[in-house]
């Protein structure tokens, strides 16, 4: 039996040459993560393209393979942001000469921002300064978000090494992480073995997807959102055509239902969502990244709804905390929950809680000369 | 389960390797779990009917050898009826119930059948027909009795030949199930050997072909009868090759194990008559045939015109068994018709060969045999692949069409009509493709030319290592590059 294991190992080269090029080659980006639209996203975005999206794009999976290329690129990025939609006006004309990126994904919540910092920490992305856009309902354990389940293992990578897990707390999440992904190692495993796709490696068949869902485009005033190379996203047409009276009556409506998103059942600070945050914050320190926060504000109409019920006084308390941590830490904090304090009106935003681009970029006009 | 599938080459090597490692009394037992495992992945729960078919069998054959007298014949019958009831009501019954409503139409009859709407049981005509041999030979005197059920149940359930054959008869198989199997590496290399070898018939030269023949026969209004020879022609090798590979993936997995099963396939596309050609195709089943259908019948130990009656039957039985159509049907009457006028005519044809001198030349005339065997075969291969008799009888119609205008194009010089039939692509392969085809028919042609001066693998154990090692990279390359991997089912699982 030896001496046909023996035998069988001079086959070895064989088989590796064929896991080798499946998983090298890889044409049609089985290992990847990304599906075809994601990395055609990402290719555009590289190329310096912008592209035009729909509500069904799957952004994190965008910045999961846009992160690894400027982790790739390895040069220092001066100013990278992560938040929600609220944060994604900031753009690369607001840090002229710098290089910029705005990693933030829509409905955002705490586990999105640790989970993309640990996307950073391991593509090794070099940053100098992180503008960390913090909405309410980070702080909330009720918020009823779970968008960031798709970045789930680079969330629980983060706590394991950020909160000091012992061994077998290792263990226990790689097994969890293993069981839930059954059916992915089950194809990544079918695929690295498979001689058909050994097959269309070998006629190297580049990347030549073209999406039938999402475009390019030159004119970045579009009918639906349009994503910039850096990152940004100019909004549709609907909600940069909305003037004033309709955006009112819709915020009007809007809170008639007495339902803010993300806020509901927020009556305190989730003190394990605070201790993330926290930890997140220190581990940015750690490799010398500089933070500031900004806190995107609400509509005034919004904002008054909210200072006026009590079950919303955790979004005032999380403002609070906020400040005074930033005080601690000697940490830049721009903007607030409150347009008032920082000057915008009504005519400012999109939405009862989208602030418009132009009124973002002189928020921060203000402190362009501190990020240079 | 299919041989050529990543599930079957992870399956394989755990049950060869736990089989040499548990001890040897818990060997039959393992791999009776593996073989249910194996058959349990096309449709769990048609076990029951192996289950039911094995426990029906081995209590036939105890109460065959105990029983004297006519109470034998009963037990026997019981047997065949259970095995040949299961097989009708799965693969016979649509077919029977829609002849008769053609019937009931024609003859003006109401009459409104009922459909039996489940999927036929893989290997359902093998295992039965392994089954039968059991019980008839147990009624002959020629086998005792199997007393372990567990035994008898790895008999009809053994995996490497339990959904296409071949077909083995208890006399082999159950006392290899007994034996002590000692781990011996030169068996288990020549097991690998033939398995890769067989792999290379199915993946790289059937499956491609696979790709031209359907192209052309399931668009049958788009091609000319020249595009339908060479379909047809391909088909011959397809369907040869498809099925002597899944037999020699299935002799070597066994082989691996010390188990010894019959050869099904002797190079038949080399036969020099139809007779010999039955003598080397799919030899499990027409020895099955002749020692349980023809014999019994009288074989030709009856007079000329009985013995004709005989093979017909016997033939038409065959064809049946292939399966539930017509087409079938006409294809094992048309070798039977064959068989039949060679034996009658066989002295007139000798005459004819005298008279032209042909056998003067013995490899002229070998050459001459070998071919209209062939082209004979290829014939009746048309009702085997058509969809039904009318569009075989079509087929031939526009080959029959088409080799008038070639030879009136050979009379007229017309060098336009060849390249109009073929203008690249039309065949579904790429050029490419094409050539791989081709280029991979010839390798097979040119290594059964030499494996008949002897065992290709004995052969190759006698060369030097670097040459055999050179071979085997060769081959596993060839698989590896030109494979098709579609996981195209093997053609005689649908039997």
């Amino acid at each position: 039996m030896i001496r046909l294991i023996k035998k069988l190992l001079l086959f070895s080269p064989l088989l590796l040459t064929l896991i080798l090029v499946n998983f090298l080659i890889d044409p049609y980006r089985v290992f990847s993560q990304l599906d075809d639209d994601d990395r055609w996203i990402v290719e555009k975005l590289k190329a310096g393209n912008n592209v035009i999206l729909d509500t069904t794009v799957n952004d994190r999976m965008v910045q999961r393979g846009y992160i690894a290329f400027m982790g790739a690129q390895k040069k220092l990025y001066d100013v990278v942001v992560i938040g929600s939609s609220r944060a994604l006006q900031i753009n690369s004309g607001i840090f002229q000469k710098k290089s910029f990126f705005n990693n933030s994904v829509m409905g955002a919540s705490m586990e999105d921002n640790l989970a993309i910092v640990e996307m950073y920490f391991k593509n090794k992305v070099k940053i100098n300064t992180l503008v960390l856009g913090i909405d309410p309902w980070m702080f909330n354990r009720n918020s009823g978000m779970e968008k960031w389940r798709i970045l789930e293992l680079e969330y629980d990578n983060f706590l394991a090494d950020n909160f000091n897990y012992n061994l077998f707390d290792k263990i226990a999440l790689y097994v969890r992480h293993i069981n839930s992904s059954k059916e992915k190692i089950k194809k990544y495993c079918g695929t690295l073995l498979s001689l058909k796709y050994f097959q269309h490696s070998m006629q190297k068949n580049d990347f030549n997807y073209e999406s039938k869902r999402y475009r390019i485009t030159e004119n970045i005033y579009m009918q639906s959102p349009v994503k910039l190379p850096d990152g940004s996203v100019i909004n549709s047409e609907s909600m940069r055509s909305a003037d004033v009276e309709r955006v009112r009556k819709d915020v009007v409506d809007y809170l008639a239902k007495a339902e803010i998103y993300g806020l509901e059942s927020f009556s305190v600070l989730d003190p394990n969502l605070r201790l993330q945050f926290e930890a997140l914050l220190q581990s940015l320190y750690k490799k010398n990244v500089r933070v500031i926060l900004f806190l995107p504000s609400f509509h005034p109409l919004t904002y008054n709804y909210i200072k006026n019920h009590q079950q919303y006084r955790a979004v005032i308390d999380t403002e609070d905390y906020l400040r005074s941590l930033a005080k601690e830490k000697k940490m830049l904090l721009i903007g607030s929950y409150d347009p008032q304090s920082v000057g915008f009106t009504e005519a400012d935003f999109y939405d009862f809680m989208h602030p418009k681009r132009e009124a973002v970029e002189n928020l921060f006009a203000g402190i362009f000369g501190l990020t240079k | 389960m299919l041989f050529n599938s990543l599930h079957f080459f992870i399956f394989f090597p755990i049950v060869f390797f736990v089989y040499f490692t548990i001890p040897p009394r818990f060997r039959w037992f393992w791999l009776l779990l593996a073989s249910s495992y194996f058959y349990m992945v096309f449709i769990p729960q048609y076990i029951l009917i192996l289950y039911f078919i094995i426990i029906v069998d081995y209590f036939a054959g105890r109460m065959i050898e105990k029983s004297t007298g006519r109470r034998r014949k009963v037990y026997l019958m019981a047997s065949i009826i259970a095995n040949i009831g299961v097989l009708f009501l799965f693969k016979y019954f649509n077919f029977f119930t829609s002849n008769l409503t053609g019937l009931a139409h024609f003859l003006h009859w109401n009459y409104t059948p009922s459909v039996f709407r489940l999927l036929l049981p893989i290997g359902l005509s093998f295992h039965t027909f392994q089954a039968l041999s059991y019980t008839i030979e147990v009624y002959r005197g020629r086998q005792p009795a199997e007393r372990h059920l567990g035994i008898y149940a790895l008999y009809v359930m053994f995996f490497p030949q339990l959904v296409a054959g071949p077909i083995e008869r208890p006399q082999n198989l159950l006392p290899q199930l007994r034996q002590l199997k000692i781990f011996d590496y030169y068996q288990v290399i020549d097991g690998l050997k033939l398995i890769i070898w067989g792999l290379f018939k199915k993946v790289v030269i059937a499956d491609r072909l696979a790709i031209l023949v359907n192209t052309v026969y399931n668009n049958f209004d788009y091609y000319s009868g020249l595009q339908f020879l060479i379909a047809t022609i391909c088909f011959a090798f397809q369907i040869y090759c498809d099925f002597s590979g899944y037999s020699d993936i299935a002799l070597g997995t066994a082989q691996t194990m010390g188990f010894r099963l019959m050869q099904n396939f002797q190079r038949p596309y080399f036969a020099r008559s139809i007779t010999d050609f039955w003598r080397r195709w799919h030899i499990s089943l027409s020895s099955w045939f002749r020692d349980y259908v023809y014999i019994p019948l009288g074989g030709n130990r009856v007079g000329k015109l009985r013995s004709g009656l005989n093979v017909l039957v016997t033939f038409l039985a065959s064809g049946l068994w292939h399966g539930a159509n017509w087409t079938f049907v006409v294809w094992g009457l048309l070798h039977g018709f064959f068989i039949v006028f060679s034996r009658w005519t066989m002295k007139l044809r000798e005459k004819l060969v005298n008279k032209v001198k042909l056998n003067k030349y013995p490899s002229l005339y070998h050459m001459e045999q070998v071919i209209v065997t062939f082209l004979l075969v290829c014939f009746s291969w048309i009702f085997f692949r058509a969809e039904n008799l009318n569009q075989a009888l079509q087929i031939i119609y526009k080959i029959c069409l088409s080799l008038t205008q070639v030879i009136k194009a050979l009379f007229t010089g017309n060098a336009n009509f060849f390249s109009d039939q073929f203008t690249g692509s039309e065949f579904g392969l790429s050029k490419s493709g094409l050539i791989v085809a081709f280029l991979s028919i010839l390798f097979l042609v040119c290594v059964q030319l030499v494996q008949r001066h002897g065992d290709l693998r004995g052969i190759m154990r006698d060369r030097p290592a670097q040459q055999r090692w050179a071979l085997y990279y060769l081959v596993i390359i060839a698989i590896a590059l030109f494979g098709v991997f579609d996981e195209v089912p093997f053609i005689y699982f649908q039997f």
